[in-house]
C-alpha cells in the first residue's frame, strides 16, 4: 500500500528577478514499511522536496497523497490535521519548543489534537529512547543527541504513518548520529515508514531505497536503486 | 567610521523601528513639556499681573487730581511723579534704600505727613516693596516653582524608564548583529559608541520634534481657550516659554536615558556570544521554576493557558508600562473635568461689592442705589471677617458686602462699570464672579482640548511601546510556532492560543486604570467636598479608553501572527 505518492511535483522561487526550480517535476512513491533514503548535495532541493510532502511548503505545481489524501487541495486546517495524524517530524535543529519540558515537547502532538495522553504509549516510547530520567528537563539541559530523542519520542506519540527526517544527524557528532540512524532503522522494522533526507551517503544507504537530488530533479537511473 | 556606516545603514534599513523610537521619544516628551510650558505661562503671567499692579513703582497716591502733582515733587531719593488715570506714581531711587524695611517707612511717612499737611482726606497712599514692585518671586512662589520643577523632574523620570524598557527591547533585537561584530573582533566601546550614537541622533531628532508640536499646540490653545490675561480673580497665563527651562528638561531627560541604556548595553554584553549568533536570546526568559501545564479539552486553551504561565513576562512588562500611564491619565482628566465644571458653574450673585467697614460700612443710601438700578433684581447685605470672603484684599477687621444679582447674568459688564464709577477708591472692591465663570467656561473647553491631546501623546506613547514589545514576543516565538506548526496546529488554533494570552493582558490593562483612577479621583475630591458623579460623557471617555486599550494589545499579536502566517504561506 501506498502512503506517499508524488506527481509531477514542481516548486518554484522567485530570486530577484529570475525564478529557481527547487524541485523541478519530481514524481515517486513510498510504500507502507519502507525506508526511503533523498540524498544529494546541498541546495539540490532535497529538503524542499521532504517540505512539500510534508505539507510545510506549498506546491507550485504536482500532486501530494498521504495516504490517499491529496494535500495540495487540503485547507490549513485539514493540512494541519493530516501532519497531527499522519506525519511524524524529525529536523536536523531539533526544533523543540523551549518553554516546555521533554514531556510536554513530547506529548504536544496529543494535545493538538485534543486526544488523552496513553500512559503506557508514552511510557514504552520514552524507555525506548532512553528518557526517562529526563522528562522533567527543559530542552536548553539536554545534549544534542538527548535533543534528537526527545523530537523522535515527539514524532512518533501520535503514531503516525510515516517519519519525516530531515537531517536529523546533521547536528550531531559521528557517535550520536549513528545512535540517532540505528534508532531509525530499528524503528521501520517495527513497522514505521521512514522518508529520510541526508547528505551524508553511509546513512543514505542504510535505507532500503535511495533517491539522489540534483538541480531540484530526481535523476532516475543511478538515483533510484532498490536495495 | 564602523560606527557610522552601521548607524546609516541600520537608519536605512529598519526605518520602521527608528520610527517607532522616535515617536515614543516625542510622546514621552510631551508630556513634561506641556507641565513646563504651562509653568513658564503662568510665572509670566503672575510677573505681568504683578507689574499691572505696581507699575514698578513704590508708591501709589490714589483719588488723585494732575493738580496734586506738585505736592510730591521734588522730595529727596523719590522720582519726580507722574499721574495717570486718578493716580500718581513715585519710587525710591535707590533700590538699596526700597529693599531696606525702616527707610521705606520712613519714605512712607513722610508721603503721609505731605497728604496730612495738604488736608486732602479723599488721597490715600498705597506702597510696595521692592520684590513685589518689581515682580521678583518671594521664597513661597519659589518653593511653588522647585515643587512644579521636581515633578516635571519625575514625571521624566518615569517617562525615561518607560522608553529605555522600550529601547531594551529594541537593543536586544540587535544582539545577533551585535555578536557578529564582536566575534569579527568589535570592542565593547565600539559597540557600546553605536548605539549611544544613534541614540544622539534619534533624541535629538525627537526633542526637536516635540518642543515644537508641544509649543505649536499649546500657543493654538493659549490663543484660543486657555489664555487669561487682565481678568479680576482669576490668576493670569500668558503663553511663555522659558528656553533654559526647556534645555533643563531636555538635559535631564537625556542623561536619565543615556544610564538606562548603558545599563542595557551593558547587560547585553554579558550574553554569550554564540546564543545571540544563533538568535537564542529571547526577551521572554523562562522562571526558574516552571509552572505545571494544564490539559484542557481544547488545544487552544491548552496553550492559552501555557503562554499565560511561562512566557507572560512581556505581557507583564506592557502591563507595568500600560497601568500607570492609563490610571494617570483617567485620574487627570476625571479631576480636571471636575475642576472644569466647577470654575465655570454660573454664580449665585454675579457681583459682590465689598467695603472695608472699619470706618463704617455701606449706608443706607449706597444700599438704595445698587438696588434701583433696573439690571439689579437682588441685594443681600451681609457683614462678614474678611477670612471668609472670596477676597482678601479688602482688609480691616471688619468688611460690609454687597452680593448683587444680575436680572440676566449677561449684563455683569454694565453694571460692575457703573459700580465702578459710584463706589471708586480704596476702601471698593468689585469681584466679578460672572466674569469669572464665562472665563472659567472658556477655559475648560481649552482644558479639555488640551486633554485629548495629552491623551494621544500619553495613548501614542503607550500604544507604540506595547506594539514593539508585542511585535518581538511574537518574533521570539517564530521557532516555537513553526514547530507547532509542523505538530499540525492549525493556524486558527494558535492565533487563538496568543489571543487569549493577550486578551487577559487587555482585560487587566482595561480595568485595573479604572478602578484605580476612580478610587484616587474620590480621594482627591474629598477635601473640596465635590462628589464626582458618573455622567454619560465620563463613561464615554472611559469606554473609548478602554477600547482603545484592548486593540492596543491585540492587534500587534493578530497582525504579526497574520504576517508570520502569510510570510509561511508564500514561502
Amino acid at each position: 500500500m501506498k502512503i506517499v505518492e508524488v506527481k509531477n511535483l514542481t516548486k518554484t522561487f522567485a530570486q530577484g528577478y529570475t525564478e529557481i526550480k527547487a524541485v523541478d517535476n519530481v514524481s515517486l512513491e513510498i510504500a507502507e514499511g519502507e525506508t526511503l533514503a533523498i540524498t544529494g548535495q546541498s541546495g539540490s532541493g532535497k529538503t524542499t522536496l521532504l517540505n512539500l510532502i510534508g505539507g510545510i511548503e506549498e506546491a507550485t505545481e504536482g500532486d501530494i497523497f498521504i495516504d490517499g489524501e491529496d494535500i495540495t487541495v487540503a485547507g490549513s486546517d485539514e493540512l494541519a490535521r493530516i501532519r497531527r495524524q499522519k506525519i511524524g517530524y524529525v529536523f536536523q535543529d531539533f526544533n523543540l519548543i523551549p518553554i516546555l519540558t521533554v514531556k510536554e515537547n513530547i506529548i504536544m502532538p496529543l494535545l493538538l489534537d485534543s486526544k488523552k495522553v496513553d500512559k503506557k504509549r508514552f511510557g514504552e516510547i520514552v524507555s525506548y529512547l532512553g528518557l526517562e530520567e529526563r522528562l522533567d528537563h527543559l530542552p536548553s539541559q539536554l545534549s544534542g543527541g538527548q535533543k534528537q530523542r526527545v523530537a523522535i519520542a515527539r514524532a512518533l506519540i501520535n503514531s503516525p504513518k510515516i517519519i519525516l527526517a530531515d537531517e536529523p544527524t546533521g547536528n550531531l557528532d559521528r557517535k550520536m548520529a549513528d545512535e540517532i540512524m540505528a534508532l531509525l532503522i530499528d524503528l521501520n522494522k517495527r513497522g514505521i515508514t521512514i522518508l529520510l533526507v541526508t547528505h551524508e551517503e553511509r546513512y543514505g544507504d542504510m535505507c532500503k531505497r535511495k533517491i539522489v537530488m540534483r538541480d531540484g530533479r530526481a535523476a532516475v537511473g543511478e538515483i533510484f536503486k532498490e536495495k | 567610521m564602523c560606527c557610522l556606516l552601521y548607524l546609516k545603514r541600520s537608519l536605512l534599513r529598519r526605518p520602521k523601528r527608528h520610527l517607532s523610537l522616535f515617536v515614543i521619544l516625542v510622546c514621552a516628551f510631551i508630556l513634561p513639556l506641556l507641565i513646563s510650558i504651562y509653568r513658564d505661562s503662568s510665572q509670566y503671567g503672575e510677573r505681568l499681573r504683578i507689574l499691572s499692579e505696581t507699575r514698578g513703582e513704590t508708591f501709589h497716591i490714589l483719588n488723585a487730581r494732575e493738580e496734586d502733582l506738585s505736592l510730591f515733587e521734588g522730595l529727596r531719593g523719590l522720582s519726580e511723579p507722574f499721574y495717570e488715570d486718578g493716580v500718581i506714581y513715585l519710587h525710591i531711587l535707590s533700590e538699596d534704600e526700597w529693599r531696606d524695611f525702616w527707610a521705606l517707612d520712613g519714605y512712607s511717612s513722610q508721603i503721609s505727613d505731605i497728604i496730612r499737611g495738604a488736608a486732602e482726606n479723599r488721597l490715600m497712599l498705597r506702597c510696595f516693596e521692592y520684590d513685589y514692585a518689581n515682580a521678583i518671586p518671594d521664597a513661597s512662589q519659589n518653593l511653588q516653582q522647585v515643587s512644579l520643577v521636581a515633578l516635571n523632574m519625575f514625571i521624566i523620570f518615569i517617562s525615561s524608564l518607560t522608553v529605555g524598557s522600550a529601547y531594551k527591547s529594541h537593543i536586544r533585537r540587535f544582539s545577533a548583529d551585535m555578536a557578529v561584530l564582536r566575534s569579527l573582533g568589535a570592542e565593547e566601546k565600539q559597540i557600546y559608541a553605536i548605539f549611544l550614537c544613534e541614540f544622539a541622533v534619534v533624541f535629538a531628532m525627537s526633542a526637536a520634534a516635540a518642543v515644537a508640536i508641544s509649543a505649536g499646540v499649546m500657543k493654538l490653545l493659549f490663543s484660543a481657550y486657555l489664555e487669561v490675561n487682565g481678568v479680576d480673580g482669576l490668576a493670569w497665563v500668558i503663553f511663555k516659554i522659558n528656553p533654559l527651562s526647556t534645555m533643563l528638561h531636555i538635559a535631564f531627560f537625556f542623561a536619565v536615558l543615556l544610564v538606562v541604556i548603558m545599563r542595557t548595553l551593558v547587560k547585553a554584553s554579558k550574553e554569550s556570544t554564540v546564543s545571540a549568533m544563533r538568535g537564542d536570546i529571547q526577551s521572554h526568559e523562562l522562571k526558574k521554576k516552571l509552572p505545571k501545564m494544564k490539559i484542557k479539552a481544547k488545544p487552544e486553551n491548552t496553550l492559552a493557558s501555557l503562554w499565560l504561565k511561562r512566557t507572560n513576562r512581556v505581557h507583564a512588562s506592557c502591563l507595568w508600562v500600560t497601568i500607570p500611564l492609563m490610571t494617570v491619565f483617567l485620574f487627570l482628566f476625571g479631576y480636571l473635568s471636575l475642576d472644569a465644571e466647577f470654575v465655570s458653574q454660573p454664580p449665585e450673585y454675579e457681583l459682590w461689592l465689598t467695603k472695608d467697614a472699619t470706618f463704617g460700612g455701606f449706608s443706607q443710601k449706597d444700599i438704595d442705589y445698587v438696588s434701583s438700578l433696573p439690571e439689579v433684581e437682588a441685594v443681600d447685605c451681609r457683614q462678614d471677617a474678611p477670612t471668609e470672603l472670596f477676597n482678601k484684599d479688602a482688609g480691616g477687621l471688619m468688611i460690609d458686602q454687597m452680593r448683587i444679582k444680575l436680572t440676566s447674568p449677561e449684563l455683569h459688564k454694565e453694571v460692575e462699570s457703573l459700580l465702578k464709577s459710584r463706589f471708586a477708591g480704596m476702601e471698593y472692591t468689585i469681584d466679578n464672579f460672572q466674569a469669572v465663570a464665562e472665563q472659567g467656561a472658556e477655559m475648560s473647553k481649552g482644558i479639555y482640548l488640551m486633554l485629548a491631546f495629552i491623551f494621544s501623546a500619553i495613548f501614542v506613547f503607550n500604544a507604540v511601546i506595547v506594539y514593539m514589545k508585542l511585535r518581538d514576543y511574537i518574533d521570539d516565538c517564530k521557532k516555537t510556532l513553526r514547530t507547532l506548526s509542523t505538530l499540525g496546529a492549525a493556524e486558527r488554533v494558535v492565533t487563538s492560543s496568543y489571543l487569549r494570552q493577550s486578551a487577559a493582558s487587555a482585560a487587566a490593562a482595561t480595568l485595573v486604570p479604572t478602578v484605580l483612577s476612580i478610587a484616587l479621583l474620590l480621594l482627591a475630591t474629598i477635601p473640596a467636598a465635590i462628589k464626582p458623579s458618573p455622567d454619560l460623557s465620563l463613561c464615554a471617555v472611559y469606554f473609548c479608553v478602554s477600547a482603545l486599550t484592548v486593540c492596543a494589545f491585540m492587534l500587534p499579536i493578530r497582525r504579526a501572527l497574520k504576517e508570520n502566517f502569510g510570510k509561511r504561506a508564500e514561502k
